[in-house]
Formats: C-alpha cells, sequence, structure tokens
C-alpha cells in the first residue's frame, strides 16, 4: 500500500526534478542580452519605473527580442519570492540586473556578485546595505558591481512649500508605513528640516492600506498641514488623507505629482516614470560596456527638468487658500475641472 | 542544475517552519497563525544581533528564543484567557508586527556582506571539495537532526501526551495530563522552530525586513497538505518526512513557475496563480489515481 501511494509522490517529483534540470543545457551563441527586471509588487509607481527603464532601452536602438530580451519577474508582494527571482535570474544567465525596490534589490546583491546590478526605487542604497557610501562602491558583499538611482526626494523644498502656502503652519503631520525602509529614513530629513525651521512634526501610522484613513482622522485638529512622503502603502490610500485634509480645511503636500488628482492641493517631486527613464539611461550606459562601479549613484538631480510642480486647484478653492505667485510660476501642471492641464510657455 | 540546488536549499529552509505549522495544525490540532509574526521576528532578532557584531550561533539561538516566546504567548492567551485558538494567533501576530520592528530599530537590516552561520559553515567544511552543494549539505544535515530530534521527542512521555492533547483532549485530560501545559509547550516549539526557519532565511537571503512574513502560514500549510496528500501516513516520522518533501516540492513549484511560466504566455502578474495551479495539480493526483483504480476495480 505504501509503496503504490508514493507513486503520485514519485511522478511529481521527477516531473520537477526534469524540469529544473532543463535549465541546464541549450545557451546558444549570439543570444540577445538578458536584462532581469525584478518588482517587489504591483504598483503604480513601480509599474511606471519598469515600463520607463524598457522604454529607455528600446528608444536607444535596442530592439526587444534581437538585441535585449526582457525578463519581468514580480514578487507579488512576497518578500520569500525577492530571493527565487534572482535565483531563477541567475540560471537563466541574465546579463543585467535591475531591481525595483528595497528587498528585491538585496536579494539581487545576495546572489550576483559580479553581474551589473541597476537599483532603482530605493531611497538610500547606504541603509539598504547595497554599497558602503556614494564615493566608494566596494561593498564587501560586491565587487562594484552596483550601481543605480535613488529617488530621494526633495524633503526641504516640500516642507517650505507648505510654509510657503500657509503661514503660521506649526504643526505638519505625517501619515507613513512604519514597515517600509525608504518612509523611515525621508520621515528623519523631514523632521531635521521641519525643527530647523521651528516647526513640530506630528506622525501618524498605517501599517496597511486600510489604515489610512484611521491614521489620516487621528490627525485631526491636531496638525495645520499635512506631508506624505513617497511611502507606498499611504499613496495608494491617499484619497483617504485628502479627504480628511480639505475637511479640516488644511494643505495637503506630496513628493509625488502624479497624485495630484488623487487630492493634494500640491506636489512637488520627481515622478517615478522619470525616475525610470534616468534609470534606463543607466541601464543604457552599462549595455555600452561601462562598468557598474565608473557609473556614480545618481541622486537625481533636482533640476527644473526632473523637477515638477503640481497643483490642484478644485482643492486650493475648496480650503480658500491662494498660490503665491512664485509657486504658481514654478506649477507645471494644473488640475481643474476634471482636467489635468499643463500650461503654455 | 544550480536552480534546482536553490530549489532544494529553499525547500530545507523553509521546511523548519513548516516543521513547524505541522504541529500546530496536525498534531495539536491548533490553527496557529502566530507564524507570520515569528517567522519575521526570527529573522529580525537574529539580523540584529549579526549587524552588532553577535556569534552567528548565538544569534540564531536568541531569535528561536523569541520564536519560542512568541509561541508561548499564543498558547497562553488560548488556555489561560480562553481566547479563541485562531484569535490568539491573530493577536499575538499582529502585536508581533510592531514588537519586531522594535526589535529592529527600522523596517529591513541587510546582511549583504556580513559574515553569517552559512558563511561559516560552508568555510568549515570548505576541505570536504563540496564547492557549490556545501549550503545545500549543511541545510540537509540540519533539516534532518532537527526532524531526528522531533522524532524522538514526540515518542517521549511527554511527546507523545502532546499528540494525544491533540488527538482526543477530554480522554488525555482523564489521564491526569495538564493539557493546557501540553498546548503552550507544543505552540512554544512550533514557533521555536518557524523563528529558526526566519534565522536561516534572513541570513541566506540576505536581508531581514518586517514585511517578510506575509503568507508565511500559506506557504507552511501548503507545505503540510502536499505532503500528507502525496505520502499519506499516521506515523509520526513519516509525517515529519512528508512535510519536508512537501516544502521541497512547494519551493520548487515557485522556481519553475518564476522559471518556466513565461514559456507557457504567462505573465510575471501571473506568479500566485501558476504556483496556485501547479500545487492544486499536484494535490489532484492522488484523486485522479483514486478515481482510475476504483473504476478498474468495477469492472473486474
Amino acid at each position: 500500500m505504501q509503496t503504490k501511494r508514493s507513486l503520485p509522490l514519485l511522478v511529481v517529483l521527477v516531473g520537477l526534478v526534469l524540469l529544473l534540470g532543463l535549465s541546464f543545457g541549450g545557451a546558444a551563441a549570439e543570444k540577445p542580452v538578458k536584462i532581469g527586471i525584478a518588482q517587489i509588487v504591483e504598483h503604480p509607481a513601480l509599474n511606471a519605473v519598469r515600463d520607463a527603464v524598457m522604454e529607455v532601452v528600446k528608444e536607444n536602438g535596442y530592439e526587444e527580442g534581437k538585441d535585449v530580451e526582457f525578463l519581468l519577474r514580480n514578487a507579488q508582494g512576497d518578500f520569500n519570492n525577492a530571493l527565487s527571482i534572482a535565483q531563477t535570474f541567475k540560471s537563466q544567465g541574465v546579463d543585467i540586473v535591475v531591481p525595483i525596490a528595497t528587498p528585491t534589490a538585496q536579494a539581487a546583491a545576495e546572489v550576483f556578485s559580479e553581474t551589473p546590478i541597476v537599483v532603482s526605487a530605493v531611497t538610500n542604497l547606504v541603509e539598504a546595505g547595497l554599497v558602503d557610501d556614494y564615493s566608494n562602491y566596494e561593498n564587501p558583499g560586491n565587487n562594484g558591481n552596483i550601481t543605480g538611482v535613488t529617488d530621494m526626494t526633495p524633503v526641504e523644498k516640500q516642507i517650505k512649500l507648505i510654509t510657503n502656502l500657509r503661514s503660521g503652519v506649526e504643526k505638519i503631520g505625517i501619515v507613513y508605513n512604519p514597515g517600509e525602509a525608504n518612509s523611515r529614513y525621508l520621515n528623519s530629513i523631514a523632521e531635521e528640516v521641519a525643527s530647523d525651521m521651528g516647526i513640530e512634526i506630528v506622525k501618524a501610522t498605517a501599517n496597511k492600506t486600510s489604515e489610512v484613513k484611521l491614521a489620516a482622522d487621528s490627525l485631526k485638529g491636531r496638525v495645520d498641514a499635512i506631508w506624505i512622503s513617497t511611502d507606498n502603502t499611504v499613496v495608494s490610500a491617499l484619497p483617504a488623507v485628502a479627504g480628511v485634509a480639505r475637511s479640516e480645511n488644511i494643505p495637503l503636500v506630496t513628493a509625488d505629482p502624479t497624485t495630484i488628482q488623487d487630492g493634494p492641493v500640491a506636489a512637488f517631486g520627481w515622478s517615478y516614470a522619470r525616475h525610470g527613464r534616468i534609470c534606463g539611461e543607466v541601464v543604457v550606459r552599462v549595455l555600452q560596456g561601462e562598468k557598474p562601479n565608473e557609473i556614480p549613484i545618481h541622486e537625481l538631480e533636482q533640476t527644473e527638468e526632473n523637477i515638477s510642480m503640481a497643483l490642484n486647484l478644485n482643492v486650493a478653492s475648496e480650503i480658500n487658500l491662494e498660490f503665491p505667485d512664485s509657486v504658481q510660476k514654478q506649477a507645471d501642471r494644473l488640475f481643474f475641472g476634471d482636467r489635468l492641464w499643463v500650461p503654455e510657455e | 542544475m544550480s536552480l534546482l540546488i536553490n530549489s532544494l536549499e529553499q525547500g530545507l529552509v523553509y521546511g523548519l517552519m513548516a516543521l513547524g505549522v505541522l504541529i500546530t495544525f496536525r498534531v495539536l490540532d491548533f490553527p496557529d497563525l502566530t507564524v507570520d509574526g515569528s517567522f519575521p521576528m526570527g529573522a529580525g532578532i537574529t539580523a540584529s544581533l549579526l549587524v552588532i557584531g553577535w556569534n552567528p550561533v548565538l544569534a540564531i539561538v536568541l531569535g528561536i528564543v523569541g520564536g519560542v516566546l512568541a509561541g508561548t504567548l499564543t498558547g497562553v492567551l488560548s488556555t489561560k484567557l480562553s481566547i479563541l485558538n485562531l484569535l490568539a494567533g491573530i493577536l499575538t501576530m499582529t502585536l508581533l508586527y510592531s514588537v519586531n520592528l522594535r526589535i529592529m530599530g527600522r523596517p529591513n537590516i541587510p546582511l549583504i556582506g556580513r559574515v553569517t552561520l552559512i558563511d561559516q559553515v560552508d568555510k568549515l567544511i570548505e576541505p570536504l571539495g563540496l564547492g557549490r552543494y556545501s549550503t545545500l549539505l549543511f541545510f540537509a544535515v540540519l533539516v534532518l537532526s532537527v526532524k531526528l530530534l522531533l522524532d524522538l521527542f514526540f515518542n517521549t512521555e511527554v511527546g507523545l501526551a502532546l499528540r494525544a492533547t491533540g488527538d482526543n483532549e477530554q480522554m488525555i485530560k482523564a489521564q491526569g495530563v495538564n493539557t493546557d501545559s501540553m498546548k503552550i509547550l507544543g505552540l512554544a516549539i512550533s514557533n521555536g522552530l518557524v523563528a529558526l526557519s526566519g534565522g536561516l532565511v534572513a541570513q541566506y537571503s540576505g536581508f531581514a525586513d518586517v514585511g517578510m512574513g506575509i503568507g508565511t502560514i500559506i506557504a507552511g500549510l501548503a507545505s503540510v497538505i502536499i505532503g500528507e496528500t502525496l505520502l499519506p501516513t499516521k506515523s509520526f516520522r513519516w509525517m515529519t518526512t512528508a512535510v519536508i518533501v512537501g516544502s521541497l516540492i512547494y519551493r520548487t513549484t515557485i522556481m519553475v513557475a518564476l522559471r518556466y511560466g513565461h514559456n507557457f504566455g504567462f505573465k510575471s502578474s501571473d506568479l500566485k496563480l501558476i504556483t496556485s495551479m501547479i500545487v492544486i495539480l499536484a494535490l489532484a493526483v492522488p484523486q485522479v489515481r483514486g478515481k482510475i483504480d476504483l473504476r478498474f476495480g468495477e469492472e473486474t
């Protein structure tokens, strides 16, 4: 009986082993360069990065299927899959790894010690243990094979924007997920900047999107404005925060201009599509033969071209806020009525 | 080939977690959701201590202690406060999220380039000339030892009483066994194993993240059920074997899905669909086979 029952087990085992064994063979000459893109979770910002990277590579004359092959993998929120993705990339002989967000980048760094890794959507590569510091790429765990683009956002300018929009702001509220490494880091910067300006930061935590509304509610009556960083959890539930800000007649400022339709009065920073494009440019440089340790880790340049200021006129009129001239001049996207306007030069 | 080695490594290291789930779900008949919190707890404690320069073995042992405490808490909530089993686990799991953030001091601790237990063992057995098989051997020996220890323990007097608590609580109570203590003990052992698994996974994948517990219980249950479907048995020794086999199959399916899903026209967003389908397929095999046998029997 025991042997009879274990027959299906044997069939399944042999099948799986055969499938994996196949990964052994193959590898003919003159194959396209394999670019493995590892994403941690489905998220509009991260999807935008992924699409932009592919776009830029193709724009630079690399034909998909002929010159380059994109291997797209998504851990679908399961951190343990991040390692599995890196390991399958290795077995498939991926030539360039493009991890999007911290866990996939760390898993890639653990698995690949020679293959170039171009990291994106990580705010601080040093905190993430990917490199020792931005000037010295030699990390004990890698051989200078890691470079990338940080999505560090201009926190100070965002806090100053808030004080520009409303005078007499004494307390700024932040809703964030304490489980997100990037948020923790950005908050620490915000606190530093604010304390220099004599402003108090009031924090409210939300561990998941369903808790964002509650966290925002807890700020009612306690703050004069709300600031949201690039926190993935909170950005996913931004309308909940925007609702609280409107009902309290206080300005909500976010770091991602693509969120302007979700209800902040102003958003200032770069879009993740732009971030992805810069990352794509780094991938192209690696394709052209540059070594990762020769490409400085880009802190997205805070130039006019990269940064965008989006204003929401609907919300502004609702909370009786008038944009100062300097802010209006800087704006390159206006949301008014139900349309997004791009002002003419 | 390297992919097969990686799959086996993963199957073994997560197999420890699956063994923990076996103890609660099957032996104690206690649906324990603590594991989604005790897994990152083991990872978090181990990583935090490694970063401040602790010996990897001690770091892992302290991780296990964390898991044992977490399991004990769930046990106490369930037995002493009479909180519904499912809820007791959920409560502990939920509070562990904040506790883990406290322990780690940050949401994510990188271990890339740190000397881990795996590196130390690799170095130790280097003279054997195993090359890339050394991690696999280490995990295999470790998991086998844990399995044998469990087999031994569950045949001692206490171990048998623990199993009886899950089988027939009233009967064993009548024998004068304190079933509350048995439950707490079982949960403590279970979550200790889960934390051990978490501590090893952190070192194996190069980071500990407070979010890495999500889905632990699902993977654990899948391993237990795949194992017992393919290797149905009543003997504890075979149950532990089956669970490890189940874990190997589960991790291999994820690798297969990641590696070959694309060839069959699946998109990256289909990952969870493919892994679930492979698991369903594995579970369907014995069913289909049973049907064929039956028909065959009727004809003759």
